[in-house]
């Protein structure tokens, strides 16, 4: 099953670590042979981060905290390792999917254009249940 | 205590910033560690203080602490 009935397109699992550069080496002693992306640096953000393609469409984004970056290094600190997970909206416009995610229950909390996806908008939420999502508009 | 003064100690405890010192006029721009993350952390744990519930375009349209604490005293005034 690679799409959800609503369109959305599993994109990637967030999670944060210590150091970007240590964590990839642990992932490839996992798995021999990982691609990587590039490092993105977000300044705007104020996190460095890669992703790994675990399996065709599966990837997990390794996210580090940059200096200043208090919020989810606090949340780092507390023992959130597990982030986000991410999602593509199958064509639909961002905000469609926000409005019909918003009758359901689910908060929005954050749009921006990530430097991560060619500057194309993206939006987290929480679900009802407080898990965080991610979308990006493709 | 008032509502200010009830927000200010939630926003010590989330924010971890015994330094905070709320006014009504208060901006996410005054406080280093209120960001978009820590705003929504935020509007969960008030929810939860004062037994209420934002909706989505309240939670993205407060512009200062003085808005945050007129909605908040309205609906635990108006159930």
């Amino acid at each position: 099953m690679d799409k959800y009935p609503a369109g959305l397109v599993y994109h990637h699992t967030g999670c944060v670590v210590k150091n970007l550069e240590q964590s990839i080496e642990h992932y490839k002693a996992l798995l021999p042979g990982l691609r990587l992306s590039q490092v993105y640096t977000i300044a705007s953000q104020k996190v460095r981060l890669v992703f790994l393609q675990l399996n065709e469409g599966a990837n997990l984004e390794l996210i580090e905290c940059m200096e200043g970056n208090i919020s989810l290094s606090k949340l780092f600190n507390k023992g959130a390792t597990f982030y986000h997970i991410a999602f593509t909206t199958g064509g639909q416009p961002l905000d469609e999917v926000i409005s019909r995610l918003e009758k359901s229950g689910f908060r929005l909390f954050s749009k921006f254009n990530s430097e991560a996806f060619d500057n194309k908008p993206c939006a987290f939420l929480y679900s009802p249940e407080k898990h965080m999502i991610e979308l990006i508009e493709h | 205590m008032n509502t200010l003064e009830k927000l200010n100690e939630i926003f010590i405890e989330e924010l971890e910033n015994p330094a905070i010192k709320l006014t009504e006029a208060t901006t996410a721009n005054d406080i280093e560690e209120w960001d978009s993350l820590a705003h929504i952390q935020l509007v969960f744990t008030i929810e939860k203080a004062f037994n209420i519930r934002f909706t989505n375009q309240e939670i993205t349209s407060f512009k200062s602490v003085g808005e945050l604490v007129k909605s908040i005293d309205n609906k635990v005034n108006n159930g």
